[in-house]
């Protein structure tokens, strides 16, 4: 069985013009493009529409891409700018009164045995997407760019056209911020899982 | 304990859950528990984070869909180009940008047909008094002349008109006093005028009406991603997009780049 090809000869065949090559090294970097781009944008809709506007944007500077940094941190970097300029043009639409597409929940209609594990996992989603909606645009990206793109510092540095000391910092500080509101938020879903949540029926 | 305390102790937990401390720092994060329990909690931070939702699959399929569109569309262009057929085969890939950006489209085109009505009326009334006779102009020094504005512009405009239309221009909203020529298809790029070859400049091997545009451009991040064998040509706006173009000296190609050296389209000679 042959060995699958690395990202820099999948490069060179698409550069070259190879259909199917391009078509391999999207799938396998569409999950963490899009991953990145979730965590940067908040939600399923922009995150989806980042990372189709990043993949475009990564066919129409194929030619121009020279190799000196690896296709990931290239297309990272495509994939934050694309996050960005969603978020932006998110700003400048009107807001539409009602649920985002992304808070609809599974439906409960029919009693499911994992309705408490599934409802918890959804409380963590929000508590993470609130966290990370809260952390200026400086620090939140470095963070993403580190623990959800598995970047190094230098290559966030890149991304990020900042010097290495400057990532480092800003993540650290991203980090304590999150665990920060995380804790604070976490501390009151406690105090509220503790809370009786009515009045006992036998008291007097 | 100070904020600054607070910070290079964040500082330590973080390069030590990242792998990037000395073995002395290190061993300050293994000898005290709050710096342990920093760890654990951006361990947990980073756990979260990672844990993101998969993406849907219909996402991901009309990305990748979209994405090879672009790219058959690049495929078949400069073939279609050296045929002088029409462009696209294939359906019309839309990006979900250029879908959002279309009030900015008819804005665009809005504010060309009002510069070309404004050239117009100067062609109408001045066109007693040109020269006439006068023919031999390149379409090179209507673009040129375009950018410079004038009295030379209307002339320069009514005589070329048999030959080929003046492209349309537009202002650019970030700079003002620049005029940036409307791109709307391949074959408008394609048909820019190269610089005027007497205009060389030897030592630099750029035509020397070049550099004064470079200088002139608004689009100074753009000019910074040209290769050493491609000039630029103008100061351009496609699909709702500023930028500029550029031919490459060696293959003729004319492209379209953005600000971050995007390459928004290229057609072939």
């Amino acid at each position: 069985m042959a060995a699958p090809l690395d990202d820099r000869a999948l490069v060179a065949a698409a550069q070259g013009g190879d259909r199917s090559a391009l078509d391999h090294l999207f799938r396998r970097h569409y999950d963490r493009v899009y991953a990145v781009c979730r965590r940067i944008t908040g939600n399923d809709a922009d995150a989806a529409d980042a990372a189709q506007e990043a993949m475009i944007a990564m066919v129409r500077g194929l030619a121009r891409f020279d190799g000196r940094a690896s296709f990931g941190t290239w297309a990272y970097r495509i994939a934050t700018n694309a996050s960005l300029d969603e978020l932006r043009r998110r700003r400048r639409r009107p807001l539409v009164a009602g649920r985002d597409r992304d808070d609809e929940g599974p439906s409960h209609e029919v009693a499911d045995p994992d309705s408490g594990v599934r409802i918890e996992q959804l409380g963590d989603r929000y508590l993470i997407d609130a966290a990370l909606a809260a952390l200026p645009e400086d620090f939140r990206i470095p963070v993403v760019l580190r623990d959800v793109g598995d970047l190094d510092y230098a290559e966030i540095a890149a991304v990020l056209d900042v010097p290495i000391g400057t990532v480092k910092s800003r993540i650290a500080r991203g980090r304590g911020l999150l665990a920060a509101t995380i804790s604070r938020a976490d501390g009151n879903r406690d105090a509220l899982a503790d809370r009786p949540t009515s009045a006992p029926t036998d008291s007097p | 304990m100070n904020d600054d305390d607070l910070t290079s102790l964040h500082e330590l937990a973080s390069s030590h859950l990242d792998g990037d401390n000395s073995p002395d720092a290190r061993a300050d994060v293994a000898a005290t528990a709050q710096l342990q329990a920093m760890v654990a909690a951006f361990q947990s931070v980073r756990t979260q984070l990672a844990d993101v939702p998969p993406a849907p699959i219909a996402a991901r399929e009309a990305a990748l869909a979209a994405a090879l569109a672009v790219f058959d569309e690049q495929q078949v262009a400069p073939a279609a180009c050296a045929a002088d057929l029409e462009p696209a085969a294939s359906a019309p890939v839309i990006s979900l940008a250029s879908r959002r950006r279309w009030p900015s489209r008819v804005m665009g085109v809005a504010a060309a047909v009002a510069v070309l009505g404004v050239v117009g009326l100067g062609i109408t009334q001045l066109g007693g008094k040109s020269d006439s006779s006068s023919s031999a102009d390149s379409a090179a020094k209507t673009q040129m002349d375009a950018v410079g504005g004038g009295d030379v512009q209307v002339e320069s405009a009514a005589e070329s008109v048999p030959a080929m239309a003046p492209p349309s221009t537009i202002g650019s909203i970030n700079s003002a006093g620049s005029v940036a020529t409307v791109i709307n298809t391949p074959a408008d790029l394609a048909a820019l005028p190269s610089p005027a070859a007497n205009d060389a400049d030897p030592a630099a091997g750029v035509p020397a009406s070049n550099i004064d545009q470079r200088t002139a451009s608004s689009h100074g991040a753009a000019v910074a991603c040209l290769s050493d064998t491609q000039v630029y040509l103008a100061d351009i706006f496609y699909d709702g997009m500023f930028g500029i173009a550029a031919r490459d000296t060696v293959t003729g190609v004319t492209s379209a780049i953005a600000d971050d050296c995007t390459v928004l389209v290229s057609a072939a000679p």
